[in-house]
């Protein structure tokens, strides 16, 4: 094992699969010369020469297009993009394109592509660089969807998401990418659409994903085991589509309860979705109604102060926790 | 003004109600005394009557919906009077009176455009039903427990999981009595006809459940010798054709006097003292085609069989059409079930609460029996008291048996 961050898990990823296919090439704004906006590509330009690692215009409808077009004939495309928030401008073909074209075809076209970059907060980055855009992709059949919370997922997924026939959109986090943790050494490979107990409890299950999981769930947990004395078992999905919903409900027929921590806006999210399901599919498991915890349902507010208030945060998961516990 | 007419407690055990029928509709004229619904209660029809005069403004609940006590089921007033401030979101009576005219305010404010409402502003539906929580049902089910029965802890008085795990980890005697064993049923009756339960037969259900499982219950049987019974009751069917008398008849009349010898009979167990009742009002069971109903005969033991009989036609007739009031069915100090005439020889009944006993009549049979030292054929009946053991000690309980049996073989006594 070895102690890295999250952003060097990626880059490991990335040269290893480079590496491994001739025909795996990644292109994105700054990705090559500057080495990354948020320097996950370092050193990939050097190595791999500027021929895989192509820096492209300000032109993400353009350039994602590419990503599928190569897709198509062939090559896997990693098309990075500086945040989700410039994903938008490329919807169209992730959704019209991408998502479509196996199904469409018959089978004749595959797209095996991987869109990719940091989603949600980074920190005072005000409205519109601040957003978490998972839902507007969980939405659409055609596409698989992956927000890893460790180094050592994010290294294995995002491998495993280069290799995948189908495209995958792939989340991290500005807020992640220093954060670091253990990653075995050699080849690491995960499949996608299987869950993690991350931590092992029995009187509630909290359903987290990305970084609320080392961010709000982690130092929650600390104090609920230890003020509290509420054992608590964490199931981070890892894939929000295809969904593993089995693990989910394994862990709440164990606990009976449940809280889900999402980084992303209330209404029709991908925590709804994972609500929606356990109440349907878990409805006599439950003795207490699951409580979500998502932002406030504002823009997102570029003073600090204020930022933290929107976010879920552990003083948050630890109320949420002991409300379903009845303990508040 | 207009006025919040709610559901009446119509009997003293009532906490809902069935809207069997309504009376009256939207815009009929009602007065003080109008009957404006029937309502199944506990055990019967009633109708509810108004206390206002006034228009029918608006009816909050449907034919065959049981609500609370309390429940608003309509509102009255005056014909276009604003009702806003009494039929709340939640279709519960708003809490006080005034509220009506206080509400013409908010149809006056602008409405801010941007103001719709945060969905956690939403109060809850009111709920008119045990709260539980979905495991907690599932264990309630699966251990065959009345949810009913166990008192939740949670929010909004929720059954959750800790309540039904208290319940069955409790000590035996303190557990609510299983329900019907149909949860446990195997899968082979999967295809039986499912019957809802009537108001009647829940009431029925629960009340001897908490009879069984709350008082402690013994028996005593004696025989009875019914020869000069029987003679009695033919010399006054002759005299008094009409009158149609029966052995029941003067069971209850000597029921009625016996227990006004014996104050055990009268007692009542009342938590933390008993109550003596003065007089002798007997229960009579009753059964009709939904169940069983105990029309109660008044302070028999100052009534003739004649009278008796009367009585209880009279109240067997109402019992048939589900007529019986919940006064028709409170005050007894004891209960007699017979079953003679299905050719029952003997057998025990469950206490009706807060009764102190009840007597369990078999039929009155050909015997044979011993008289100085020989073998005669006799008439003889066999009567089992089940007696509330709290109230009612073994010597108490067999001298009051002792003295009904003396008056019934002999049924002068009874005069005395």
């Amino acid at each position: 094992m070895a102690l890295i961050t999250f952003r060097e898990a990626l880059n490991q990823a990335l040269a290893e699969e480079m590496e491994r296919d001739d025909q795996v090439f990644l292109m994105g704004e700054e990705v090559g010369l500057f080495n990354g906006a948020y320097k996950v590509s370092a050193g990939l330009m050097e190595r791999f020469g500027e021929h895989r690692v192509i820096d492209s215009p300000i032109t993400e409808n353009s350039f994602v297009g590419l990503g599928i077009g190569a897709a198509n004939v062939g090559m896997r495309a990693v098309i990075e993009v500086m945040t989700f928030n410039f994903a938008t401008l490329a919807l169209d073909q992730m959704m019209n394109n991408a998502a479509k074209l196996r199904y469409m075809s018959g089978g004749q076209f595959a797209c095996p592509m991987v869109l990719r970059g940091p989603n949600g907060a980074g920190g005072s980055l005000a409205a519109q660089h601040s957003q978490a855009l998972e839902q507007q992709f969980v939405h659409i059949p055609g596409l698989k969807v992956v927000m890893p919370s460790t180094p050592a997922d994010a290294k294995a997924l995002l491998k495993a998401a280069i290799r995948d026939p189908d495209p995958v959109v792939f989340m991290e986090s500005e807020k992640l990418y220093n954060y670091k943790g253990e990653v075995p050494e050699g080849e690491h490979i995960l499949p996608i659409g299987v869950g993690e107990v991350k931590h092992t409890g029995s009187d509630v299950t909290i359903v987290t994903y990305g970084r609320m999981y080392t961010h709000a769930v982690l130092p929650a947990i600390e104090r609920l085991e230890a003020e509290e004395g509420i054992s608590v078992e964490v199931v981070d999905p890892r894939t929000l589509r295809p969904l593993d919903l089995d693990t989910i409900l394994k862990s709440v027929a164990k606990t009976n309860r449940m809280v889900l921590v999402e980084e992303c806006w209330p209404q029709a999210s991908v925590g709804a979705w994972i609500c929606e399901q356990v109440y349907a599919k878990g409805f006599d498991l439950l003795d207490s109604p699951i409580e979500r915890l998502s932002h406030l349902d504002v823009p997102m507010p570029y003073a600090r102060n204020l930022e933290d208030e929107v976010i879920p945060s552990a003083d948050g998961v630890v109320e949420a926790v002991k409300k379903v516990c009845y303990k508040r | 003004m207009a006025t919040a007419v709610t559901l009446l407690q119509l009997s003293p055990t009532m906490t809902e109600g069935t809207v069997v029928k309504w009376l009256v509709k939207e815009g009929d004229v009602v007065s003080s005394g109008t009957p404006i619904a029937e309502i199944e209660t506990d055990k019967a029809v009633m109708e509810q009557e108004s206390f206002e005069d006034g228009t029918v403004l608006k009816v909050l609940v449907k034919e065959g919906v049981k609500v609370a006590v309390g429940s608003l089921l309509m509102v009255t007033g005056e014909k276009g009077e604003d009702i806003s401030g009494l039929v709340g979101g939640d279709g519960k009576a708003a809490p006080a009176k005034s509220a009506a005219p206080a509400a013409a305010p908010a149809a006056s404010a602008p409405a801010p455009a941007a103001a719709a409402p945060a969905p956690d502003v939403v109060g809850p539906p009111s709920i008119d039903r045990v709260v539980a929580s979905p495991l907690a049902r599932k264990m309630a089910k699966d251990a065959g427990l009345d949810l009913a029965a166990v008192s939740g802890t949670g929010p909004n008085g929720r059954v959750i999981r800790r309540d039904i795990e208290t319940v069955l980890t409790a000590p035996a005697a303190s557990k609510p009595a299983a329900s019907a064993p149909a949860a446990t049923l195997p899968a082979v009756v999967a295809e039986a006809e499912r019957v809802a339960l009537s108001g009647m037969r829940q009431t029925i259900a629960r009340r001897l459940v908490e009879s069984k499982t709350t008082i402690p219950h013994f028996q005593l049987t004696i025989d009875v010798r019914g020869e000069r019974l029987l003679d009695a009751v033919a010399r006054i069917k002759q005299s008094h054709p009409d009158a149609k008398v029966t052995v029941t008849h003067f069971l209850i009349k000597a029921m009625g006097a016996i227990a006004m010898r014996h104050k055990a009979i009268r007692t009542q167990w009342a938590g933390d003292a008993v109550q003596i009742v003065p007089g002798a009002s007997i229960s009579v069971a009753v059964a009709i085609e939904e169940g069983l109903v105990t029309p109660v005969i008044r302070d028999v033991q100052t009534k003739g069989v004649l009278k008796i009989a009367e009585e209880l036609r009279e109240l067997a007739g109402k019992a048939r059409e589900r007529k019986l009031s919940a006064a028709d069915m409170s005050g007894g100090v004891q209960t007699i079930s017979n079953l003679g005439m299905f050719g029952i020889h003997q057998f025990n009944a469950i206490v009706n609460p807060p009764e102190s006993s009840i007597l369990a009549v078999g039929a009155m049979e050909d015997r044979p029996v011993v008289e100085s030292g020989s073998i005669v054929p006799g008439k003889v009946m066999t009567i089992t008291m089940s007696a509330d053991h709290r109230i009612i000690d073994g010597a108490v309980g067999a001298a009051y048996l002792q003295d009904l049996k003396k008056a019934l073989e002999d049924p002068l006594l009874m005069l005395l």
